[in-house]
């Protein structure tokens, strides 16, 4: 997912310019699946573009693990301070269809969606590094700056949050693992 | 489920449209705000106190004056006046305190003075440093790549402290400068248990630690907030201390003699210097970024004078900079040999 994008010979504006250029998008992905708006997801990956650029000459290598960890705390810290944007909290679970109307993954993963949106943003964090970064518990934890017992915690609720929510993941097979 | 989960991510982020052309010049543009702050605020810090290492020489306009302007433009003759506690100007603009011969010497270029003995240190262009003396009586070319940001002097002026990094595996530690061999020494931290934002460090008031600020993160990285503060032996690099100071010092000299207080910011981006009981934690703000020269007096250099303060922010004396350093703002002080 990351690539050496900077390069000794190019100035920084350059570097950056290709650098966001490459990698622009998939931040974008990655935000918009945190805060599930696309106008948040834009502001969280434009906020931490701007102070990777401030820190530019001083980050050594490969920039996307730094910029990713921006977003990721900034993403959780937003939270903290309870500046969480409005358009992304629900305050109820979403409705649940029935089984009935279930006729495909697809449904399924429509009230999933739905419902990882309703996850406390540590929580949602936590699920987006492990299950579409495809991060090991141990790689988790150094991004979000905690313990790896945490993120077995918070994954261990989000998880069952989510059941909870969706009540029709019971019927699929559950080999969630908690530490990878 | 796992695989649910992921699909469900995954197609959700596929909404996500691509960026516009204006991403990158619009974040430029944002990082340019946020880089000049920073500097700002270095700047400000080290003006205004840094000082304990940086701050400048004192002249003050006693006894008739002139020796300053009339001195040649390599040597300034005339002899620093003492500050409380025997403290001097180290420096001011590019004169350099002498400290054997007691006069100030103009370099060609800025270097970061010691505040004991005459040793400075400057970067090269190489992203190495180079120790002489403001004699320039002996140079030592230490490479540093691995260091990152500022180096600070040693109170004892014998060795410099810097953050350094390396990549694969990721690690964050700070390496010790033995300015008299150049040899580097490397410790590294554990940033699960020592989690650091701007990850800078400084020394405690002997010497004998090296300071480092732990993170707290409810800020965002729009902030620098401290959590704590975090010693570890200078020697060998293990953690011995953990102080509930909620703000960075910026030099080894804003800890008192004593121990008991600290001056320091509790955050660097917006300049809120403090007074802080060092065993309980309890701050109050405090008006200047000082440093302590005797344990109940502080001085502050302030836009070409030194003030003389008391812990309670009450100024006591009001020395001028005069000659050759009238109106000076890039000043540094230090201690008496």
């Amino acid at each position: 997912m990351t690539r050496e994008v900077k390069s000794v010979a190019e100035s920084p504006e350059a570097s950056f310019t290709a650098f966001v250029a490459d990698r622009a998008h998939a931040l974008l992905k990655t935000a918009y699946a945190l805060t599930g708006n696309r106008h948040a997801a834009e502001d969280l990956v434009q906020n931490a573009l701007a102070k990777a650029y401030a820190r530019w000459r001083r980050i050594d290598g490969e920039p996307e693990p730094y910029v990713r960890r921006m977003i990721y705390n900034d993403f959780v810290s937003a939270w903290r301070r309870g500046r969480r944007h409005p358009e992304i909290s629900v305050a109820e679970p979403p409705e649940w269809s029935g089984p009935a109307r279930l006729e495909s993954d697809t449904a399924l993963r429509m009230l999933l969606r739905d419902a990882l949106l309703t996850l406390p943003p540590r929580q949602r964090a936590v699920l987006i590094l492990r299950y579409f970064e495809d991060l090991s518990l141990e790689q988790t934890a150094a991004v979000l700056s905690c313990r790896q017992g945490t993120v077995a915690s918070q994954t261990s609720r989000a998880l069952a949050k989510l059941r909870e929510s969706v009540p029709q993941l019971d019927l699929w097979p559950d080999p969630i693992e908690v530490a990878r | 489920m796992n695989r649910l989960l992921r699909e469900t991510i995954e197609e959700m982020t596929a909404d996500m449209y691509a960026p516009t052309d204006t991403l990158a010049r619009k974040a430029m543009t944002e990082g340019g705000r946020i880089r000049r702050r920073r500097r700002l605020a270095t700047a400000a810090t080290a003006v205004a106190v840094i000082a304990a290492i940086a701050i400048p020489l004192l002249f003050l306009p006693r006894g008739g004056g002139g020796g300053l302007a009339a001195a040649g433009p390599q040597v300034i003759t005339e002899e620093p006046t003492p500050l409380a506690g025997g403290w001097l100007v180290n420096s001011a603009g590019r004169w350099y305190l002498d400290r054997e011969r007691q006069k100030y010497v103009q370099l060609p270029d800025s270097v970061l003075r010691a505040p004991a003995g005459d040793r400075v240190v400057r970067s090269t262009p190489d992203r190495a440093f180079e120790l002489t003396t403001v004699t320039a009586s002996q140079t030592l070319t230490v490479q540093g790549r691995q260091f990152r940001g500022d180096l600070q002097w040693a109170p004892t002026g014998d060795r410099l402290v810097g953050m350094i990094s390396q990549k694969e595996p990721s690690r964050v530690g700070f390496g010790i400068i033995d300015a008299a061999t150049g040899t580097v020494t490397e410790h590294w931290i554990d940033t699960t248990v020592y989690d650091c934002s701007e990850c800078t460090f400084n020394w405690s008031r002997d010497g004998r630690e090296v300071v480092l600020a732990i993170a707290d993160r409810s800020g965002g990285e729009a902030a620098e907030l401290v959590a704590r503060l975090q010693l570890f032996d200078a020697a060998t690099g293990r953690p011995t201390r953990s102080l509930p100071v909620k703000a960075m010092p910026s030099s080894p000299f804003a800890w008192s003699p004593d121990g008991r207080f600290v001056i320091a910011d509790a955050d660097v981006l917006s300049r809120r210097p403090q007074l802080v009981d060092v065993a309980t934690g309890t701050a109050k703000p405090f008006p200047y970024n000082a440093v302590w020269a005797t344990d109940d007096l502080l001085l502050v250099p302030q836009d070409g004078m030194v003030l003389t303060v008391h812990p309670d922010g009450t100024v006591v004396e009001r020395s001028t900079l005069g000659g050759a350093f009238t109106g000076e703002k890039n000043i540094t002080l230090g201690p008496p040999a």
